[in-house]
């Protein structure tokens, strides 16, 4: 509250006075008859001084009729003494009017855009989303419509249950509730189970659908296992199969490697690259070109102002410097490493065994041609739509 | 024969005012509001003029009478309505009331 008061005086401009004489106690006492605010009085070599407002000063002067004292001011202070120097300053005004137009046509836009309520969807996936459909950091704030844009997006978003946009001066919050994801539509499609590899069936474990296969049976890539068709006495039913078929399979991997290679290596060096991001601006803070190979690696940084964000982003792009070696291999060495590359290729298949039965290599001029046959054990079911409805 | 008369329990709720009147006592309402914090600021409500101001007296004219102020450094903060706020370090009030 004394801080306002004091603000108040401040921008408003207040005097120091000087208030001279035997009898200046009687000055006080009219100025509080009158209502005049004289505050901050202080005794000093015979003399009051305190602080009053430029009004007040006026209407002190009229009061102070009949007693002997001088009144004089000592110092101006305030918003107002201050400006007035600049009052025959034409730039300092435009300035000021300048810089209002410009805070009033800013105040139009959306500055940030804020996800709130997401836990699997991420924040860059909405607002990339929110992009698609024409809301984006720097927008005119009038086109921004609540309900429309609201379906809008939970038509581009999948996964959103409920989403309303709010507007708080320059911020806009998007709130959002994700729905519970459930493959409840899928189970309802009619589906048949298909061979994806050629081989011996040794198990069948199928929950829907009636089985075509028996264990035992050869089958080849593509060939019915499961069929979703169920043919009664009266009429067709159609269910979306379900099961598991392992078979056992024989899978080929093959890679190859040169006995000299070139081998890119991280050297120490590095170049730090800055671009600044004003709404969705890109300004690059630097000149030229990285002519050598480089590793890229970027961090994005949003900047914020009292703990809020500000469209303004610097993104920090490191490029570490690569340096090409030539480098030549011995044959068991690049045989290692051959099989290291077939290993990681077996990997990414979810076999449920398999075992190496055959490993052959070619030798060449340049390389070796390394194959190696597994025989496998693994679900070779894949589902496959019935088309029902089709025109054909 | 004689009326038989509740006690009532409402009329002992009110003993309070009459225990305590002195707070109501017209006399003292009418007077001055005196607030000092510490020795360092006083506020006075009913304070009718500054008879005497220096930097280390003050001499203030209050209904009925004088309050003498005695102290060191002495700031009026403020003086309008009856209403005065005086800062420094106090040394004593005095009331001349008569």
């Amino acid at each position: 509250m004394i801080f306002m008061i004091w603000l108040w005086r401040y921008a408003l401009g207040y005097l120091t006075i000087k208030i001279d004489g035997e009898s200046g106690e009687q000055i006080l006492n009219r100025a509080a008859a009158n209502g005049i605010s004289i505050w901050n009085l202080r005794y000093k070599n015979k003399c009051i001084y305190g602080n009053i407002s430029p009004e007040n000063f006026k209407k002190l002067r009229t009061v102070k009729h009949g007693i002997k004292c001088k009144i004089t001011i000592i110092k101006k202070s305030g918003c107002i003494f201050k400006l007035k120097k600049y009052n025959k300053r034409f730039g300092f005004a435009v300035g000021i009017a300048t810089s209002f137009a410009i805070l009033f046509f800013l105040a139009n836009f959306v500055w940030i855009i804020n996800i709130e309520g997401n836990n699997n969807i991420s924040a860059d996936e909405i607002i990339s989303s929110c992009k698609k459909i024409g809301i984006y950091e720097g927008m005119c704030k009038s086109k921004i419509n609540n309900k429309y844009d609201s379906q809008r997006l939970q038509l581009k978003q999948g996964g959103i249950a409920w989403c309303s946009l709010n507007l708080e001066g320059s911020v806009l919050t998007v709130n959002i509730s994700e729905s519970t994801v459930s493959d409840k539509e899928n189970r309802q499609i009619p589906s048949n189970l298909k061979s994806n590899f050629a081989g011996k069936i040794k198990k069948i474990d199928i929950t829907a659908g009636n089985a075509t296969v028996k264990v035992g049976d050869t089958v080849a890539k593509g060939d019915l296992l499961v069929s979703g068709v169920t043919e009664n006495l009266s009429s067709t039913l159609f269910v979306h199969s379900e099961g598991i078929i392992i078979a056992e399979t024989k899978r080929t991997f093959s890679a190859e490697r040169r006995f000299t290679q070139t081998v890119e290596k991280e050297t120490e060096k590095w170049i730090n690259r800055y671009t600044l991001e004003i709404f969705n601006t890109k300004l690059p803070l630097y000149l030229g070109n990285i002519k050598s190979r480089y590793k890229y690696n970027s961090e994005i940084v949003n900047l914020t102002l009292f703990n809020k964000k500000i469209p303004i982003k610097i993104a920090q792009e490191k490029y570490d410097i690569l340096k090409e070696k030539r480098v030549t291999y011995d044959k068991s060495s690049l045989e290692q490493m051959l099989y290291a590359d077939i290993e990681n290729q077996v990997k990414n298949y979810n076999f449920i065994t398999a075992t190496e039965t055959n490993r052959e290599y070619t030798y060449t001029d340049i390389g070796i041609l390394m194959t190696v046959v597994y025989d496998c054990e693994e679900n070779i079911a894949v589902q496959d739509k019935i088309l029902l409805n089709t025109e054909n | 024969m004689p009326k038989f008369k509740f006690k009532s329990a409402r009329k002992n709720k009110f003993n309070f005012i009459k225990d305590n009147d002195e707070i109501f006592n017209s006399e003292i309402l009418a007077g001055i509001h005196t607030e000092i914090f510490s020795n360092k600021k006083i506020i006075i409500e009913g304070c009718q003029n500054i008879v005497d101001y220096q930097n280390d007296y003050i001499k203030l004219k209050v209904k009925k009478g004088f309050l003498n102020i005695l102290g060191n450094r002495f700031t009026i903060m403020g003086f309008d309505n009856e209403k005065i706020i005086i800062k420094g370090d106090i040394v004593s009030v005095e009331f001349c009331i008569g």
